[in-house]
């Protein structure tokens, strides 16, 4: 099997032969060098000679396979292409605004658990509060949940978070303005949270059933 | 209209004009995935399914070969399908839906019926890769270009990978000689 056969001091093997160059031989894709070298090899080796033979021959049979005649026309009539041009622009849409409400509810979620759940009662973990405020990170959430919430109900009752600011238990200066808005009680954002949640479940099934339609079309 | 004309119509959504790039490929698709699937309607479907994807895409066709980027949407189509039958037998070819050359007298096409039976059941049992090269290269006779382009692989694969196919679809045919009409034996 790995006898190697040496002429002109170049060797080459039998295998490396039938491995890598007879198929490329069989081709015409061989360099000058490399076909002279498998040329030399078969004037001498019966065996490699005959693997060409064999080779060869079965490349003839692949090309005298039948061609199939089509079943049918693959051809899209004019109101399925309608119909597939306006599947596939609503399964574009649908799949950008189940991304936004995946991503829209990650943020209320995340806030939620960050700060919302972290709102002091007593004793305050006041290292994170110093933290979190100097970060600015707190601000930043309420912003984006000041989109979401209906405007601010002037006489709401005290919420955790506004007994916590009103009775600040450190005296650091960096006022804790986030956790006193009284609108954006944990039951608020907890209805957001559902909503959010039902929109983005509905968002999800409908993309999955737009994606199903556009690929179970066959044709007429 | 050439092929050109046609292609820029049908990316302005024109239908009837994409229709005739599908007259123009359907026979090379269809076979294409016939040999790759080995099943006459798992083909149908699957070349219904790449038309229709390429309809779908066709607005970010780039130029370059129409060919190439229509095939590689068929074997895409076809690995998708391929891993879904796996464990499904195949069904033979109907001896109806193949074309018979010219002049060819009805012994020659029951003859070559039994060739493509053989055959075929040799190429199933090449890993999909090595198939997929193996047809698109001796079944259609694309040059290894095009195929390192319609695989998304370097010239250097395709190479290795054909020279792997074939010897292995010999030593298949070799073993199973009795399968093979006399006239076509190795």
């Amino acid at each position: 099997m790995f006898k190697s056969r040496r002429k002109g001091g170049k060797s080459i093997s039998c295998e490396r032969i039938r491995q890598e160059l007879l198929s490329a031989y069989i081709d015409g894709e061989l360099s000058s060098e490399e076909r002279e070298l498998v040329e030399a090899h078969l004037s001498e080796c019966e065996e490699c000679a005959r693997d060409l033979r064999t080779l060869r021959r079965t490349v003839e049979l692949l090309g005298e396979l039948p061609t199939l005649r089509v079943p049918r026309s693959f051809a899209i009539p004019v109101p399925a292409a309608k119909s597939i041009t306006r599947l596939s622009r609503a399964y574009a849409f649908l799949r950008v605004a189940t991304a936004l409400a995946v991503l829209l509810l990650a943020i209320v979620w995340a806030g939620d658990v960050l700060f919302i759940g972290r709102a002091p009662s007593a004793p305050p973990p006041t290292v994170v509060l110093e933290l979190e405020a100097e970060r600015g990170v707190p601000f930043a959430t309420g912003m984006v949940r000041e989109k979401a919430v209906p405007p601010p109900v002037p006489a709401a009752p005290p919420t955790r978070e506004r007994v916590s600011a009103a009775k600040p238990t450190t005296p650091q200066p960096v006022p804790q303005r986030e956790f006193t808005r009284p609108w954006l009680g944990p039951g608020a954002l907890r209805w957001i949270e559902i909503v959010l949640l039902f929109v983005t479940i509905v968002l999800s099934l409908t993309t999955v059933m737009v994606r199903r339609r556009t690929k179970s079309f066959r044709g007429e | 209209m050439d092929e050109k004309q046609l292609i820029a119509a049908a990316k302005r959504g024109d239908v009837e004009a994409f229709n005739g790039l599908i007259i123009a490929y359907q026979d090379m698709a269809y076979n294409l995935a016939y040999r790759i699937l080995g099943d006459p309607d798992a083909a149908a479907d699957a070349t219904q399914e790449a038309f229709i994807s390429a309809f779908r895409a066709v607005r970010r066709f780039r130029g370059g070969s129409f060919k190439a980027w229509l095939l590689r949407i068929i074997t895409n189509v076809c690995y998708d399908r391929f891993r879904r039958q796996k464990r499904r037998p195949t069904t033979p070819l109907e001896a109806l839906y193949s074309i018979p050359d010219r002049k060819e007298d009805p012994e020659s096409f029951a003859l070559r019926q039994e060739l493509n039976r053989a055959i075929q059941a040799g190429i199933q049992t090449l890993p999909y890769d090595q198939r997929v090269t193996l047809v698109l290269s001796d079944v259609q006779g694309l040059s290894y270009k095009e195929i390192a382009q319609i695989t998304g692989s370097s010239l250097g694969t395709v190479k290795s990978r054909l020279s792997r196919a074939r010897a292995k679809l010999r030593d298949w045919l070799l073993e199973h000689e009795e399968l093979l009409p006399e006239r076509y034996r190795l």
